[in-house]
């Protein structure tokens, strides 16, 4: 169905490639790196045949989806804990702020130390990179709970373990939605920007690769990928997002 | 103290209960209250603002503790929530993210009753409160007095003996409420329940009780009980008799001198903020 918003994304990347190749074409704004969409198109064709390349892509996925993960569980867990227990969270506060705002890349060095040069070292800064969304949306989250829904769990004597599972939860869905597309997106920045600097595999990697070999057209088209997996599983966490009631 | 009857359901023995805030003298929001509630009876606490109502409610559920005395439910010293307490809240408390039928069945899911079973109790409970048919629909797609009735079938479907209600009606127009006054007095005859009702409205606790207990404001104590002596159901031509009217009259007279007190203290305590 082509509702007016389709139309409008259509046209917005329809008028995007236009410019870009026009730019091109008249060689006006950095024309060594602004290439003719037709390269970049080659470039795909070319990558997408090569098993190379989809063991790279598998590195990215693999490293982005199992940090995501890991994440999504223990930032779900802590900010649950940070709003349960309010005079924790509150103490707690100003080091989880300043730890979510600095760039994440400076753990970097630390975690290679430990973790080496491979994909522990990748995954670890996924979840360093999208832990923080998470844990921050579910803790804004608690904060938020109706009192009265407490109450009345606790009229029913209930148990701890069912008014996380029954009441905190469901409770967070909306804000957790949120922080799980947060941190999906930090996971693939902190894991492509680990692989294009220090890495040995994975996209951020072969980007950089074709950077150096002069490969334009190919860098363009690693690019076009990794644009298209964030759109992926963005589309993939709406799907679920609207399995979730209200 | 009142005298002990044998047969009291529910009995609240010299409860006591202060709050501290930092830097002011503690508050005494209740001082050694004592109330004994009859299987099978309606009995409407009433009070101004600010008498510690609520926290008698809290205490009756055992949702805090007192500091002194305590609560005697069937013979037995509670110790937290008691299974046979029902509490319905003030304020609107049904799971956005549960159909009617998942929330009624909230308790008997607690309490680890079969999904078969569960989806039966709750079709049943829904009925009782004149939901049928609207099992399968989300709490945003009902109108307050449904949310209300949804939240009271979710505290019925533990069967409790005994029905305690925090101004189950406050948030709902006058109509409804009066509806709403009726189908519990309906519900309670059906299933043999004791209530205990907290309010602040006098016409909705004469409408319902056999019993009114009238408590003053700060610290709290029951300052009087009166009896209610008019026949069931109460109908439209009960509650525009003479008598009613008395009886309401008579609660004011009682209660206001508590409110006017109540709402001095609460002037001068704003006064005295600036």
């Amino acid at each position: 169905m082509l509702t007016t918003p389709i139309r409008i994304r259509a046209f917005s990347l329809f008028a995007i490639w236009l410019i870009w190749e026009v730019n091109a074409q008249i060689a006006w704004l950095v024309p060594e790196v602004f290439t003719p969409t037709s390269q970049i198109f080659a470039g795909l064709a070319e990558i997408s045949v090569s098993p190379v390349f989809y063991e790279h892509l598998f590195f990215t996925i693999f490293a982005t989806g199992f940090g995501f993960l890991i994440a999504v569980i223990s930032g779900t867990i802590i900010g649950i804990a940070l709003g349960a227990f309010r005079i924790f969270g509150r103490a707690m506060n100003p080091y989880i702020a300043a730890f979510a705002s600095s760039p994440k890349i400076i753990f970097l060095p630390v975690v290679m130390s430990f973790a080496g040069w491979g994909t522990e070292t990748k995954v670890t800064m996924a979840v360093i990179g999208a832990i923080f969304p998470i844990l921050l949306s579910a803790y804004a989250g608690m904060l938020t709970i109706n009192p009265v829904h407490i109450r009345v769990a606790r009229s029913f004597n209930i148990k701890w373990y069912d008014l996380v599972r029954k009441v905190y939860l469901p409770s967070l869905r909306h804000p957790l939605l949120v922080g799980f597309r947060l941190g999906f997106g930090a996971a693939l920045v902190s894991v492509v920007l680990t692989e294009a600097k220090f890495g040995e595999s994975g996209l951020g990697f072969l980007a950089m690769q074709y950077y150096g070999l002069y490969a334009i057209g190919k860098m363009f088209s690693v690019l076009v990928i990794l644009f298209a997996l964030a759109m992926i599983a963005n589309f993939l966490l709406d799907r679920f997002a609207t399995r979730v009631p209200h | 103290m009142t005298q002990k009857k044998a047969n009291a359901v529910l009995s609240v023995e010299q409860v006591s209960k202060s709050f501290y805030v930092e830097d002011e003298p503690p508050i005494l929001a209740l001082s050694e209250t004592d109330l004994e509630v009859q299987k099978g009876e309606f009995v409407a606490v009433i009070g101004p603002s600010g008498c510690g109502k609520s926290t008698l409610f809290n205490i009756i559920g055992g949702l805090i503790p007192s500091d002194t005395g305590q609560i005697v439910v069937e013979g037995k010293k509670t110790n937290g929530p008691d299974k046979q307490i029902g509490m319905v809240f003030q304020e609107e408390s049904t799971f956005a993210w549960r159909t009617v039928e998942e929330n009624i069945a909230f308790p008997l899911e607690l309490a680890g009753v079969p999904k078969q079973d569960r989806i039966k109790q709750a079709a049943h409970f829904a009925d009782l409160v004149g939901l049928s048919g609207f099992e399968k629909r989300y709490p945003a797609e009902l109108s307050c007095g449904m949310r209300q009735r949804v939240a009271l079938a979710r505290t019925l479907a533990l069967e409790p003996q005994i029905l305690l209600m925090d101004e189950p009606f406050a948030a709902l127009d006058e109509q409804t409420r009066m509806l709403l006054g009726e189908k519990i007095t309906e519900i309670r005859e059906a299933l043999d329940q004791t209530v205990l009702l907290i309010t602040h409205n006098i016409t909705e606790a004469v409408q319902l009780s056999d019993r009114v207990a009238i408590m003053s404001f700060r610290p709290g104590v029951i300052k009087r009980i009166l009896d209610i002596d008019l026949p069931r159901p109460r109908g439209p031509e009960t509650i525009s008799s003479d008598k009613f009217g008395h009886y309401v009259g008579e609660i004011w007279a009682d209660l206001r001198e508590e409110a006017a007190r109540g709402l001095r203290e609460s002037e001068r305590a704003l006064a005295d903020e600036h």
